[in-house]
């Protein structure tokens, strides 16, 4: 039988914990160790002075208040703050909203047919290249991180889509689609109809990939500054690859390397952006580029690149939702961190009847 | 005799930082000093305290941080920056107000607690 000690105790922080509904795990954990805490601290004390243990801890447990109110509040704060797996949602928005919205599109198309599939080698290198981003969702769920695991399931999942339907189907990668739509995409998949060519490529990007994805996904934690040095170390890497097999630079080239990694850093700085204004200023700036870039991209080069595939059976209103989309996606979720924030603030000003600023 | 709730509604915060600007604390330490220092005058319902202290937290007034201390993990809060700007701006709001209040309440009391008052600003 438990001791009266042990059950107040618990009884009181079951109360609180079920006020604590909807935050984020590591919050409840931190919230009921801390009162925990409180608790025991009182009971010590209480009893260096002379109670028992059961009057001490019943005095204690009376001392904290009605854990109802304790824990409603503590909830309000919590949510008025933004939990970090709020913020990992919106910030996995962007890749995933554009993800499925153009695969159900790629899907339903009648264009794209008669055109070669790609090889086993590059699902193949895809599944080496995720071994990071894979072993650090494990690590995520086993740890409970859960902030760690929802942009990384949006890459992966972004990624295992096109590359599943680039397996089955194959044909838009000659189309010039996947460069329009790239923001979110590697941009090795668009190379060339070479097959060495394209597993080299396949293989230097991915692991690009692999490597930056970990510590963007750091950035999600504290480092707010990281997005800029992000952005060009990926794309270095990838002007590198891409100089390397495919030969001289275009303004077009060096906008289509830039697209993956912006989108990229935009996703990697929108949960810093809360109280950052470096970040805010990173994902901003990315986000015109990726907007200026898919415009000169459309307005401009589309038709001096396009292979007759593309020429042929795309109409221009649909290369407009295709361009449009993720700005679309992106535009949404910085409406939704936007909203977010104005709740916060209201909840602020609710809170504060005397405000100490 | 404790101050109404009224008085004490927000006033909780401002004295949580004034108790900060010493040195970090935890939770119950803040408790303990707050009714040390004002020899049990003001007293919360503890659990309370720390809606209290998350808040200060997320408007950036205090930074709190896991410790381990004699083998047990406490969360100590800090001031800020911020936390000290705010402090001292709302010390000079209430020291205002206090004066013209009790000015208000008490004409030649009120004199004397103007003249005892510190000169903040």
């Amino acid at each position: 039988m438990p001791k009266l000690h042990q059950t107040s105790v618990e009884s009181y922080l079951l109360a609180i914990r079920r006020q604590l509904k909807g935050l984020d795990p590591a919050e409840q954990r931190g919230i009921l160790r801390e009162l925990e805490n409180h608790l025991e601290d009182m009971i010590r004390y209480l009893r260096e002075s002379g109670l028992s243990k059961e009057a001490s801890t019943e005095r204690a447990v009376a001392e904290m208040g009605d854990p109802i109110k304790v824990g409603r509040q503590l909830r309000e704060e919590h949510l008025a703050k933004g939990s970090p797996w709020r913020y990992s949602l919106l910030a996995a928005l962007p890749l995933l909203i554009p993800a499925l919205g153009l695969e159900v599109l790629w899907i339903a198309s009648p264009l794209f047919v008669n055109v070669r599939a790609t090889t086993w080698l590059s699902l193949l290198v895809m599944l080496v290249a995720f071994g990071p981003i894979l072993g650090l969702c494990f690590w995520a769920c086993r740890r409970r991180r859960w902030v760690w695991l929802a942009p990384s399931a949006g890459i992966i999942l972004d990624h295992i889509i096109k590359q599943v339907w680039v397996f089955l189907a194959g044909p838009w990668r000659a189309s010039g689609l996947p460069e329009l739509i790239s923001p979110w995409l590697p941009t090795t998949i668009s190379a060339g109809p070479d097959l060495a060519q394209d597993s080299w490529l396949l293989l230097g990007d991915w692991l690009i990939l692999a490597l930056l994805s970990p510590l963007l996904l750091a950035l999600f934690l504290r480092w707010g500054r990281l997005p800029a040095s992000l952005v060009l170390l990926g794309w270095v890497g990838n002007l590198v690859v891409f100089q390397w097999f495919e030969g001289p630079l275009s303004p077009y080239k060096l906008l289509v390397l830039l697209f993956p990694f912006v989108g990229l850093a935009s996703v990697a700085a929108l949960p810093c952006a809360k109280r950052n204004v470096t970040a805010w200023a990173i994902l901003l700036g990315d986000w015109l580029l990726v907007a200026l870039g898919q415009w000169y991209f459309l307005l401009y080069e589309a038709p001096h690149h396009m292979n007759a595939l593309w020429r042929q059976s795309h109409p221009p209103t649909f290369s407009t939702v295709w361009g449009l989309m993720p700005h679309a996606a992106l535009a949404f979720s910085l409406a939704l961190l936007l909203g977010v924030q104005l709740l916060s603030r209201l909840g602020i000003s609710c809170h504060l009847k005397i405000s100490v600023r | 005799m404790y101050p109404s709730r009224d008085l004490q509604r927000g006033s909780a915060e401002l004295l949580v930082l004034a108790l900060l600007r010493d040195r970090p604390m935890y939770g119950y330490e803040i408790i303990r000093e707050l009714r040390e220092r004002s020899e049990g005058y003001f007293a919360m319902e503890e659990g309370l305290l720390y809606p209290a202290l998350h808040r200060l937290e997320r408007e950036e007034l205090v930074r709190a941080e896991w410790k381990l201390v004699d083998g047990r993990k406490r969360r100590y809060y800090a001031i800020t920056e911020s936390g000290l700007a705010a402090l001292s701006s709302a010390t000079a709001e209430w020291a205002t107000f206090s004066r013209i209040f009790l000015g208000i309440l008490d004409p030649f009391g009120g004199a004397r607690y103007a003249e005892a008052a510190p000169d903040i600003c």
